[in-house]
């Protein structure tokens, strides 16, 4: 869903971070993208390809931590983590479960060169 | 090629999620009963909402900002009520964002208004990752949609507080079985509530206002 207009706020957040070092190469991005985020991370780095050609994280490298699913449910405290997408009740007590891990779609980290720093 | 490393930390719909934050803020400090309702075309948002401004005309105001690609037409169906209706034509994006309902309101005087209708386009996938600020996200599915299409969209089932359940007047028409419905509905998010409605005849629609009027008390106890 959507992993083109991603692909383009992400190469416009690096823009805008590094907008004050021209110069500024983006060589790798880290993302989260967690399995409930909606985005697949395969479309997402075709698409990012597409989207960073011309800006300063022209040929950067994706590196994609993916988070399992993470429940805990309201009614026991029990956390879940559940095999599939979707787990619509604890498996202890029947209550509902809500989603703490896995809905991530975060942009973690980036390697920088030719932005005049050392170290 | 490694580089130096440079954390950000940040939610790539942050941008989103600030505008939805601050729409939030707004409405709740202007006592305003802010509801999104989304669904497949065609299930029946814009006839409900007609239905919903002539029972909450001349009593409450009511604003409405729908969404569509193209035409207004839906807009020009809901100038019923005393309230402002604002259209939004997305072009080619297949859901509202927190910017497009900012930019919507952004002449109107909330103060004024009991009801803020945020008619969603018709999708019910994207819509899911795209908070808009209200304090209510009601889901509709048509009794001529099938009893199993909850089971198939969890993702907007996640952020629903209320499914209404349209077209309630075809339902032996179509030889619909609401109690598969509602086992459909279990898989994904057993206990959230669900109200049949018929805009049509008129089934539901009590306890449709009557669920608005609740939610417009608790903001207003909030606000004060």
């Amino acid at each position: 869903m959507h992993e083109f207009a991603i692909a383009l706020n992400i190469v416009d957040l690096l823009a805008e971070r590094f907008a004050d070092r021209p110069g500024t190469r983006v060589v790798a991005v880290h993302l989260r993208l967690g399995p409930l985020s909606g985005v697949v991370a395969e479309a997402l780095a075709s698409a990012f390809e597409v989207a960073a050609a011309g800006t300063l994280a022209d040929g950067a490298r994706l590196v994609v931590d993916r988070p399992a699913v993470v429940a805990r449910c309201d009614g026991c405290g029990r956390e879940v983590r559940p095999e599939g997408f979707w787990l619509p009740a604890c498996p202890g007590c029947g209550g509902p479960l809500t989603v703490v891990q896995g809905r991530e779609l975060e942009l973690v980290a980036v390697e920088v060169a030719g932005d005049g720093t050392v170290g | 090629m490694t580089g130096r490393l440079v954390k950000v930390e940040q939610r790539i719909l942050a941008k989103n999620d600030e505008v939805a934050a601050r729409l939030r803020r707004r409405f709740t400090d202007a006592g305003v009963f802010a509801v999104s309702l989304a669904s497949s075309p065609g299930a029946g948002k814009t006839t409900l909402l007609e239905a919903t401004l002539r029972r909450l005309t001349p009593g409450f105001r009511a604003g409405v900002v729908v969404g569509d690609l193209a035409t207004d037409n839906d807009a020009r169906r809901l100038a019923v009520g005393a309230g402002p209706v604002y259209q939004v034509n997305t072009g080619t994006v297949c859901h509202l964002e927190a910017a497009m309902v900012e930019a919507a309101v952004a002449d109107w005087d909330l103060n004024a208004l009991d009801f803020l209708f945020i008619e969603n386009v018709g999708n019910l996938v994207c819509p899911a990752a795209f908070d808009l600020g209200e304090a209510a996200r009601v889901v509709l599915f048509a009794v001529t949609e099938g009893e199993d299409k909850p089971a198939k969209y969890p993702p907007i089932l996640q952020t629903a507080d209320l499914v209404l359940l349209t077209k309630y007047d075809l339902a032996g028409v179509t030889g619909f079985s609401e109690a598969a419905f509602r086992r459909a509905l279990g898989q994904v998010r057993p206990g959230l509530p669900v109200l049949a409605v018929s805009a049509r005849t008129g089934v539901g629609l009590d306890g449709w206002v009557g669920w608005l009027r609740a939610g417009l008390d608790r903001v207003r106890s909030r606000a004060r």
